[in-house]
């Protein structure tokens, strides 16, 4: 066969074959000391967690390496997966039920509200959230996305699977450094078999770090990740991303700060300063901090 | 964002569709392409095509494996971009002259149907393999890798992944003599 054949064949190849083919091996790659630090803190946390939570009910979180390799290098992210309480559906508001049954046939349909309170009574008074402080994160609108599908690509549109809360917009918290808090609630149609909760972290050519777990002061544990986005020369903005991922009262949370910072003018490539790496961590844990109990 | 995400966005002709889709899978796919093109304004031109066509292919289209279809939108047009300009890196040939070593000779299956039997039965040879074989063999004939970056993405040795190439389609070879396409 010719080789132009060859090639045009092979494109003809099942697509799921051809995902499966981009891996890497990630065990061949050492990770950074702090992440193999986070990492092994995760295992044993998770193995603590089980051990001494063993007979009540557990929330698991589990943060996957994913890595692989283009021409211009390797990059990293992470995904979430972790145990999720589905809830029946007659738990929620007969609001969101009728809003979810009227979107026409597509695969979700969202609502908007000027408060929390608001969002919350949408969602029924069954499913309480937890919203951090207000004097931490100052309220904004709500938005409220209400999917038929699980996010795996292989179901089909159908009865409500989950329920996306978030902010209309991120939150200023300083001068170039903002926070999107969200929140995943699941319904009784979320399939049983589905572990994954939360797709790939990040898209920063840079890599992803799992940082481990943060004890939040209202008994959550928060699986850490952040992601450094530096400028390519020596000039202009890096993004330092970091996220907190914990599950309360079966509905998952996710905290993330987004923060941009300057270069010095002897910059020689190294990424987010540590001073600013650890501002926004402390952020990060004062706004995980502000999270009640219940 | 996740693939039904995505989807869900181009189904429902969202603007966001696009960018979301450049945000999530932007690098994997210019990385496909890389192998393919040699001139970075031909992968800028090939991305570029690649994104539209799955605007006008969804909806319909709701691909069940998203990011390996998006991947074959991205390899049809590098291939043709790279054939109507010349200009393709040595190793997509190389790889391709080696496969076709074990495929049928003369021009190909001009059939549809005959394409698709002889598609479906790499398939089927390649699901057989191991994971690891499997991911060697389309590193290397579907990605385009060169034998170096696939061993170093298995973490094995260059020699090792050569030998594995090479018995791989050795088998491919007796495993489609014994269907009759050779």
């Amino acid at each position: 066969m010719k080789k132009e054949d060859v090639l045009n064949l092979m494109t003809g190849l099942p697509p799921d074959l051809i995902e499966e083919a981009d891996f890497d091996a990630p065990a061949k790659r050492r990770l950074p000391r702090v992440a193999r630090a986070g990492l092994i803190a995760a295992c044993l946390c998770l193995a603590l967690v089980g051990t001494a939570f063993a007979a009540a009910t557990v929330y698991r979180l589990t943060v996957q390496h994913h890595a692989y390799s283009d021409g211009q290098g390797d990059w990293f992210g992470y995904r979430v997966s972790g145990d999720v309480i589905r809830r029946p559906m007659d738990a929620f508001s007969p609001e969101l039920r009728a809003a979810y049954e009227a979107r026409g046939g597509e695969a979700y349909v969202g609502a908007g509200f000027d408060t929390q309170a608001e969002a919350q009574a949408f969602l029924g008074e069954a499913v309480p959230l937890i919203w951090p402080d207000h004097s931490i994160v100052p309220e904004t609108g709500v938005r409220a996305t209400l999917w038929a599908l699980t996010g795996s690509g292989d179901d089909t549109i159908g009865p409500l699977k989950t329920i996306h809360i978030r902010p209309v917009s991120e939150t200023k918290l300083e001068d170039n450094l903002s926070v999107s808090t969200s929140v995943y609630v699941y319904t009784e149609n979320f399939p049983a078999d589905r572990e994954q909760i939360y797709g790939r972290y990040g898209n920063s050519p840079k890599d992803a770090e799992l940082l481990g777990t943060y004890a939040m002061a209202n008994g959550d544990v928060a699986e850490l990740i952040a992601a450094d986005d530096p400028p390519e020369s020596g000039f202009g903005w890096g993004e330092f991303t970091c996220g907190g991922h914990f599950v309360h009262d079966g509905a998952l949370y996710i905290v993330t700060l987004y923060s941009y910072y300057d270069i010095e003018l002897d910059y020689q490539g190294e990424g987010c300063p540590q001073a600013v790496r650890e501002h926004v961590l402390s952020q990060l844990y004062r706004v995980l901090d502000s999270y009640p109990a219940e | 964002m996740t693939d039904a995400h995505l989807i869900a966005l181009f189904t429902a002709r969202s603007e966001d569709a696009i960018p979301a889709l450049k945000s999530q899978y932007g690098p994997y796919c210019r990385a496909v392409a890389s192998r393919l093109l040699s001139d970075p304004r031909d992968v800028d031109e090939c991305l570029n095509d690649s994104f539209l066509a799955v605007w006008r292919a969804i909806p319909p289209a709701r691909p069940e494996h998203f990011k390996g279809w998006l991947a074959a939108i991205v390899r049809h047009r590098a291939l043709a971009l790279g054939r109507e300009n010349s200009r393709r890196p040595p190793t997509v040939d190389e790889a391709a002259l080696e496969l076709a070593s074990c495929l049928p000779p003369g021009d190909g299956p001009e059939e549809e149907a005959a394409r698709r039997a002889l598609l479906d039965a790499i398939a089927c040879f390649l699901r057989a393999q191991p994971r690891e074989i499997r991911a060697a063999f389309l590193r290397r004939y579907w990605y385009g890798d060169r034998v170096e970056d696939a061993a170093r993405r298995l973490g094995w040795s260059v020699s090792k992944t050569k030998s594995v190439l090479s018995r791989t389609r050795n088998r491919l070879r007796a495993q489609l003599q014994k269907e009759g396409f050779l």
